[in-house]
């Protein structure tokens, strides 16, 4: 395969020179993912109604209190990493917010998990379908908001498209499934910590790759 | 590099030369070893190519510049790794099965411009990506570096559909890999 010298790819750049687009600064694609993701746990409220427990439940410093704070966390963590991912001085952001919204994720679902093994019970089919259905929910409520992330990813130039992809999936779907949270009635805790809280895990696995696609096909068009 | 988003060639061809010996001296601190510092700092200036648009001039341009140039030396040393563990097959699949000299060439002038019926038959059953890689470098003679400013994808990407590319050929002309 043939070399080209240094500066002579210098010059091949120069002349390859267009005009660009700057990236919009990461605070306002931020606002942007957080602004809709607050709509679409909103949305799933106004369409499946807020549990009447909801606020007791959530100042109860219990399980639930976990899940939903996990759920928060990965929702932003995740997002603000996936948009940083595509910044290459932005690396050290990306990984705080990864760990902020994984590691906390995983936190809430340990200790959740510790206190439904305190006090555990049979789990039927039924409980089984009522936490796929939760979770599915979570997910398909979720599809818009990864369809803007892959959007706002693409306008820079992510490294790692996969790792980008998934990330951004498990943000966005977190967010979907914090609403479920707060509307489903479910008062097991089984239930929220398959259903809800592992909803963008799932979600992460199933919309990886159409984020990858969609991400690579509108860098391509720019 | 602001001047550059802009589209202005002088203050782009002004700042790629200005920033060359800065990242010379950091891969060849990191890397030790001159020729392979000479790919990554072009794999960097690629990089850069293509990222512009993520530079924001309210932030410092050299934390970007050299994320980019870390980033290029972490993935040079992984593709290093992965050649020696896993050989692979060179182009030579092409020059084995390229239309043979006739009696009056030297075979050297008509390397790689002409091709058998054979060859173009198989070159047509490649996927497009690993077609174009191909033909670019080969046929057409390109570098890797203008055949990947072409096909906009970086020159390590451009490189393993040339060679995916090959070991297809070599697989549909029946030929053994090296």
């Amino acid at each position: 395969m043939r070399r080209v010298p240094t500066e002579e790819l210098v010059t091949l750049l120069v002349r390859d020179l267009e005009r660009t687009r700057r990236i919009p600064r990461l605070r306002v694609q931020f606002a942007v993912l957080l602004g809709v993701g607050a709509l679409v746990s909103a949305f799933v409220l106004a369409y499946r109604g807020l549990r009447p427990d909801a606020l007791a439940l959530l100042l109860s410093g219990d399980a639930f209190t976990l899940v939903a704070v996990g759920l928060l966390a990965a929702a932003l963590g995740a997002c603000v990493a996936a948009l940083a991912f595509a910044r290459p001085d932005r690396e050290r952001l990306a990984r705080g917010g990864l760990l902020c919204g994984a590691g906390g994720l995983a936190l809430a679902v340990g200790i959740a998990a510790l206190c439904f093994a305190s006090a555990p019970h049979a789990v039927g089919q039924a409980e089984v379908r009522a936490a796929l259905a939760c979770g599915v929910n979570g997910i398909l409520f979720s599809v818009p908001l990864s369809i803007l992330a892959a959007f706002l990813v693409s306008t820079g130039s992510p490294r790692r498209l996969g790792i980008t992809a998934a990330v951004a999936a498990l943000g966005t779907t977190a967010f979907g499934a914090l609403g479920v949270h707060f509307a489903c009635a479910s008062l097991s805790v089984w239930h929220w910590i398959t259903g809800h809280a592992l909803a963008p895990v799932l979600g992460a696995l199933l919309l990886v790759a159409p984020i990858r696609a969609l991400t690579v096909r509108w860098e391509r068009g720019r | 590099m602001a001047l550059a988003q802009e589209g202005d060639k002088a203050a782009y061809e002004c700042l790629l030369s200005d920033i060359l010996p800065a990242l010379r001296s950091f891969t060849r601190r990191r890397l030790g070893d001159d020729v392979a510092a000479e790919d990554v700092v072009q794999e960097v200036l690629l990089s850069v190519h293509r990222a512009r648009r993520t530079y924001r001039p309210e932030r410092p341009f050299e934390p970007w510049l050299f994320a980019i140039a870390r980033n290029a030396i972490v993935d040079f040393q992984r593709a290093r790794g992965r050649r020696k563990e896993e050989a692979l097959p060179e182009d030579d699949v092409l020059q084995d099965v390229s239309a043979p000299p006739g009696p009056e060439s030297t075979g050297a002038e008509d390397k790689g411009n002409e091709l058998s019926p054979a060859l173009d038959e198989a070159l047509a059953k490649l996927p497009q990506a690993q077609r174009e890689a191909v033909v670019m470098i080969h046929v057409e003679g390109l570098s890797v570096i203008e055949a990947a400013l072409r096909a906009r994808v970086s020159p390590g990407a451009l490189r393993v559909r040339a060679h995916r590319g090959y070991r297809a050929l070599r697989a549909l002309l029946g030929r053994p890999s090296p």
